[in-house]
């Protein structure tokens, strides 16, 4: 019997030990307590560039300078997001401020990123009005559909971006058999000088409208974007595992028209008016080591081919070599609008590589990127190691090295190596 | 033909007999635990806690809704890094929304969403039922013992080991094998605690690896309560706005 009750006392003793490593009750925020619900992080980045002294947009932009071809820059950025809960609506906020300092001048800027009431009555409704983010496509560095959201950054696609004032509305029903989800959205974009006026001409409302539907395992989206701010245009989307570790993806859209400007092989500024097709097919991967791969191809209907992009780097050449300062100028503002697109030729291939805490090292997740450009041969190759070595501190170091000759979009660039260090914290 | 005839119905007989020796099937058994684990159709918290060799702990919450079989909804509601990323479980397919992001991104089950021991199917789990058909099916002095297989290879663990309590009739500890055989992780249910609505089940859940030696995963199951959802709220488009269940 003493025995029995020793082995009883040791086994609870155990017991508790095992369990001294955390509590089993915890506390859960309530929400009925606190409608106001709010958070904020702050990110520092600092970054060394090498900078391309013989670039086309190098010498538009500092020719005259003297400076050394190592510099650094700095960007802190505050974002500030919350909502506040009211029976069946809320209203959600974002903003973002950032302060940069970068060759030599420091800047600074505050965005209202989102701002916008939702109504939802019914799980199967809602309608917003205000500011917001809305994301189409499935694509991960390029989105071709996504009609009326601002263009991502394919060497950071999952950066938050600044929304366009509408009104959306979403009706969603769920069905069984093989159709299992349908869902219609319907958003109405004015652009007015005070509203929107970066989305496209003023004067107009905008009307746009998504259909999803959930069929046979695979998501399908279709989607138009009609009104006079600009040409219309209709797409379609597509995501399905092809196996429990293998996904698939696709994107089309196609533009009515679209007049633009370019420069011939002759130097002359040249106009056309065409109807771009572009598309997107991509694959996400999942191996045994937990290694997570995307390959993406896209072909970009609104892109320059690598003549008419050799036809602007003479240009601009030709331009610096006469000192031709009425040339400089149009030359430079050609290349921070129509030729300072990110992307702006017409084939790309994309991979990333992400491994997911190797070796047993937890929160530790290294990986790498490329975009290849397929019609001039340039390229960029960005390693990066991610590192949450504490709740709510998130690191981030990633060297960008971007490669290609004269005349390529990457050897043109501003920077030839780019090394970036990030910190953020999280309140 | 007759003799035929009495020779199969022998054999019904017998395996019906044979199943039926524990006073229940393994898929009735399997059928009571996933009943006595969860209500058909719930909400609940979980929180998460990974623990380092040297006591590092990294805390998550999460709040989920289930419907049915196949429908499942998470949602991370701490830490601030975390908060707002998102997960929809229909039948295999499942997305991953990050509020950044903006848009729901197709994710499989054996990927880890927080890192640690846990992956998706750990976090997203369906009925066992629904996963696992009962291979094997044995009984001790105060257990079942249950060898489970995956009807699916979108299921993250191929074969399941679960010993059941007798008088309760919920999982003691199931160990997760891996198609070549490999032991991947060990859970090991703790803690009993009565939920109310009828739900008794293990609050507390242990989980440890031999591929993640020292490491311990601890999940904790709170507020779990029978709740009716319509199937809109299981959809992609209703996916960021799940945080206005609670």
């Amino acid at each position: 019997m003493t025995a029995a009750l020793f082995v009883s006392a040791c086994a609870v003793a155990f017991a508790q030990d095992d369990y001294a490593d955390y509590d089993f009750d915890f506390d859960i925020p309530a929400v009925e307590d606190n409608p106001f619900e709010y958070g904020y992080s702050i990110e520092f980045k600092p970054a060394a560039l090498d900078l391309n002294r013989g670039s086309a947009a190098y010498r538009l932009k500092y020719e005259s300078d003297g400076r050394s071809s190592l510099t650094s820059q700095y960007n802190l950025r505050l974002q500030f997001d919350g909502s506040y809960r009211m029976d069946d609506s809320k209203i959600v906020f974002k903003t973002n401020t950032d302060i940069d300092y970068k060759f030599s001048d420091l800047s600074h800027g505050n965005d209202l990123y989102e701002g916008y009431y939702s109504w939802t009555p019914d799980p199967s409704f809602s309608l917003d009005a205000g500011k917001k983010v809305v994301k189409w496509g499935k694509g991960y560095a390029w989105n071709p559909v996504a009609f009326i959201d601002r263009p991502k950054d394919p060497d950071d696609p999952e950066l938050a971006l600044e929304g366009y004032t509408l009104v959306s509305a979403d009706y969603i029903k769920s069905y069984s058999g093989s159709l299992q989800t349908a869902a219609l959205t319907l958003v109405a974009l004015p652009v007015t000088g005070d509203l929107n006026p970066d989305f496209a001409s003023t004067g107009h409302v905008n009307f746009a409208g998504k259909l999803y539907l959930l069929w046979n395992d695979t998501d399908i989206d279709v989607m138009f974007l009609g009104g006079n701010s600009m040409p219309n245009r209709a797409g379609l989307d597509f995501s399905k595992n092809l196996m429990p570790n293998l996904e698939i993806h696709g994107e089309w859209a196609r533009v009515s028209h679209d007049d633009s400007v370019y420069i011939d092989s002759a130097g002359n500024r040249m106009r056309r008016d065409r109807a771009p097709n572009s598309s997107l097919l991509g694959l996400r991967y999942l191996d045994r080591n937990d290694i997570t791969y995307i390959a993406e191809y896209y072909r970009n209907g609104y892109g320059f081919s690598h003549d008419e992009m050799t036809a602007f780097f003479s240009y601009a050449d030709t331009a610096l070599g006469t000192g031709n300062g009425a040339d400089i100028v149009d030359a430079k503002n050609l290349s921070e609008t129509v030729y300072g697109r990110k992307n702006l030729m017409r084939r790309y291939v994309y991979l990333k590589m992400s491994w997911k805490e190797p070796y047993d090292i937890l929160y530790f997740t290294p990986g790498a990127t490329a975009i290849f450009n397929v019609d001039d041969g340039s390229y960029s190759i960005t390693p990066e190691f991610v590192y949450t070595p504490s709740t709510n501190i998130a690191l981030r170091l990633r060297l960008s090295l971007l490669r290609g000759g004269g005349g390529t979009e990457y050897g043109e660039k501003i920077n030839s190596n780019k090394l970036e260090f990030s910190i953020k914290k999280y309140f | 033909m007759k003799i035929r005839n009495v020779l199969l119905l022998s054999f019904i007989i017998a395996v019906s007999a044979a199943c039926s020796s524990f006073g229940m099937t393994g898929e009735e058994l399997l059928e009571k635990v996933d009943r006595n684990m969860q209500p058909k159709s719930y909400e609940m918290y979980k929180k998460l806690i990974n623990i380092e060799p040297d006591g590092k702990k990294k805390e998550f919450m999460l709040y989920m809704v289930k419907k049915d079989n196949d429908k499942i909804v998470a949602l991370f509601i701490s830490p601030e890094s975390e908060k707002g990323r998102a997960t929809l479980r229909l039948g295999d397919n499942m997305w991953l929304h990050i509020p950044n992001v903006g848009k729901p991104v197709r994710i499989t089950s054996l990927q880890s969403v927080v890192g640690g021991v846990f992956n998706n199917s750990d976090i997203m789990r369906l009925e066992y039922g629904f996963e696992y058909r009962v291979e094997n099916m044995s009984e001790a002095d105060d257990a079942y013992r249950m060898t489970l297989r995956a009807k699916t290879d979108t299921v993250a663990y191929d074969r399941l080991e679960m010993t059941v309590d007798k008088t309760d009739l919920i999982p003691m500890e199931i160990e997760c094998y891996t198609a070549t055989d490999m032991l991947i992780k060990t859970l090991h249910y703790r803690n009993k605690k009565d939920f109310g609505d009828g739900v008794v089940r293990p609050s507390v859940m242990e989980t440890d690896s031999p591929l993640h030696k020292g490491y311990k995963s601890v999940m904790i199951f709170a507020r779990v309560k029978s709740r009716e959802f319509s199937d809109e709220v299981f959809t992609l488009n209703y996916l960021p706005r799940v945080g206005d269940l609670r």
